[in-house]
């Protein structure tokens, strides 16, 4: 077998119709110009689900507001404004969903492409501290709602505690959840960067 | 159309079939090789607003091409897989004696999943006839040091191909 005669038939094959590839809905002919709308379909689907998931936010914020301007109670008016931060916290945070789409890490280089996959790939990035801040917030305007709703009764004590004790039990879960497909999906990626890392720099 | 979507439309006609063929090298799946090619186009068109048309086309669609495949192989955990599958029937008489095309680029495609990952990079721009400056500015490291993985990463490949060697 000729190394080179092998290298010379591999040129040979051509790039598949996109048109017959499963998941793929179009049976026009596979012109370029079908694959291009194909593309810009993809493209704004996702664009269009982050941006409908920030409308969704920004109309319970609304409603958040309007409950504000007609209701009296200073703790309730405090709890729904706890709330409406922590919403604008989400959107905040879908917007840099939003960025880390549309920015093309793919446009670098490949040595600056890994260094930049390895960052993302931390445990802990900015977008959990901001998880954070959002339960945070939540917690304070449920616990400042509670206070009206329940206030004479001897509940108040006990909910605002059971609320503690289930939200740090969640955030555990949560936490440890995303630790765990961590380590299942990204270490072993982070391992294979640093390995090829180190023999790019060794050389 | 607009003169934008002609422009990538008439560029990635002229390119398509090289970036296919850079997409197949990572994988030994023919389905995954279709969802790689699949990504790579939305991402040269999620790209193709910050191209300059002072460097090649070509040199920059296989940039977006080999970190596509890297996002991809990681993401879906398919070079593990790949090498597997392949190292699993590793290059014997058998193959050898089935020998016509369509083995024979599979047979390659076997080869240089055997290789180390950068060297995988190197040979897929290689095979294409990516000038080693080019593939030095694609993975962003100097042209004497890719000249000599170049070297180095064919005779690995020949080696594995003559040899039969896993």
């Amino acid at each position: 077998m000729k190394y080179e005669e092998i290298i010379n038939k591999s040129k040979k094959v051509k790039a598949p119709d996109l048109s017959q590839h499963a998941g793929t809905k179009t049976k026009k002919p596979d012109n370029m110009e079908n694959i291009l709308n194909l593309l810009k379909k993809t493209d704004s689907k996702t664009r269009l689900g982050i941006r409908i998931l920030q409308l969704v936010y920004i109309a319970m914020i609304l409603v958040a507001i309007s409950y504000i301007l007609i209701s009296s109670d200073f703790f309730i008016d405090l709890g729904i404004g706890s709330l409406i931060l922590a919403f604008v916290l989400v959107i905040f945070v879908q917007q840099l969903r939003f960025r880390a789409y549309s920015n093309n890490y793919t446009n670098n280089p490949v040595i600056k492409y890994l260094h930049e996959a390895k960052k993302r790939m931390r445990v802990f990035t900015p977008r959990t501290y901001y998880v954070i801040l959002i339960w945070a917030f939540i917690d304070i305007g449920i616990c400042l709602i509670l206070k009206t709703v329940l206030a004479g009764t001897t509940f108040y004590l006990s909910a605002v505690i059971l609320l503690q004790a289930l939200l740090i039990i969640l955030v555990i879960i949560d936490f440890y959840s995303a630790w765990l497909i961590w380590k299942r999906d990204h270490l072993p990626v982070i391992k294979e960067i640093d390995k090829m890392l180190n023999d790019v720099e060794a050389s | 159309m607009k003169k934008t979507e002609q422009n990538f439309s008439r560029l990635v006609e002229e390119n398509k079939d090289k970036i296919y063929r850079i997409c197949c090298y990572y994988l030994s799946n023919d389905e995954d090789r279709k969802d790689l090619y699949q990504e790579t186009l939305l991402n040269l068109w999620k790209a193709f607003k910050s191209f300059r048309e002072e460097a090649a086309f070509s040199t920059w669609a296989f940039r977006i091409t080999v970190n596509t495949a890297l996002q991809f192989i990681s993401k879906e955990k398919k070079l593990h897989a790949s090498k597997k599958n392949y190292s699993s029937q590793n290059i014997n008489q058998e193959d050898k004696s089935l020998i016509n095309e369509q083995n024979e680029i599979e047979i390659l495609h076997k080869s240089i999943l055997q290789l180390p990952l950068i060297d995988m990079i190197i040979i897929s721009l290689v095979l294409e006839e990516v000038p080693s400056k080019d593939i030095a500015k694609i993975i962003g490291l100097a042209d004497t040091n890719i000249r000599v993985r170049i070297h180095r990463a064919k005779i690995t490949l020949k080696k594995i191909i003559e040899g039969g060697a896993s």
